[in-house]
């Protein structure tokens, strides 16, 4: 069994081998990784993530113990970054080892999704502002024709 | 010295306050985590939004009942929605 708030990055072969050495059947795991979205900001560069870290490893707990108690995981893990993340890297990564594959899939699911709604971790974006157009003088901005 | 009790701030609430955390009046004896809640939104008016949907924990335990009574020893944090993953 397995929680972390990480200021490092998060290795997904770390998070594979912590499931794997339960031996069980079905082992399913689920890696988030910073996107490069375009908002209204900008294009995300990076993340930055914040938490309240008693509370956080708390419903983290509470989140892996209800994955035993549900579907009857083995093995579970669910770690999370905080501080800067930038694009490419992992942001977060859950996962569980249970007896068959239907359930290592939905403790999965279950994980990610109430991390999401009960963990107190919060992110702000971190975006560079999308270059204007540069005007030509005497040509009006637009699409030019021809 | 009137009591106090300590209030911490996190994302959206504590770049509407600008600090991460205060030490704040209590309101009058007896008060409650609303009325807490209440004279924050009040000095804090960008604030208000946020508490609203905010989740308040006291003293590490998530407040269910906004009426209960606070102390001079107790610190209360201002959860706004969480955005993990």
């Amino acid at each position: 069994m397995s929680v972390r708030l990480s200021g490092r990055a998060l290795s997904i072969p770390a998070a594979a081998r912590a499931l794997e050495a339960s031996g069980a059947g079905g082992v399913a795991f689920f890696a988030g990784r910073v996107r490069p979205d375009r908002t209204p900001e900008g294009t995300v560069v990076a993340l930055d993530y914040e938490a309240d870290p008693p509370m956080a490893l708390r419903a983290l707990r509470d989140l892996e113990r209800e994955a035993v108690r549900r579907f009857g995981a083995r093995a579970v893990v669910a770690w999370h970054r905080v501080g800067r993340v930038r694009v490419g890297e992992v942001a977060v990564i859950v996962g569980a080892a249970c007896g068959h594959r239907a359930e290592a899939f939905d403790a999965t699911r279950y994980l990610i999704e109430e991390l999401k709604r009960t963990v107190p971790i919060w992110k702000a974006v971190r975006a560079r502002p999308a270059r204007r157009p540069r005007r030509s003088p005497g040509r009006r901005a637009g699409r030019s024709s021809g | 010295m009137p009591p106090t009790l300590t209030v911490r701030f996190f994302a959206t609430a504590r770049q509407a306050t600008g600090r991460s955390s205060v030490a704040w009046e209590i309101p009058r004896e007896g008060a409650s985590v609303a009325d807490v809640l209440r004279s924050l939104g009040a000095s804090f008016p960008r604030l208000a939004p946020t508490l609203r949907v905010a989740r308040i924990v006291r003293n590490g335990r998530y407040v269910e009942d906004l009426a209960e009574a606070v102390g001079s020893r107790d610190e209360l944090s201002v959860h706004p929605p969480y955005g993990g993953g």
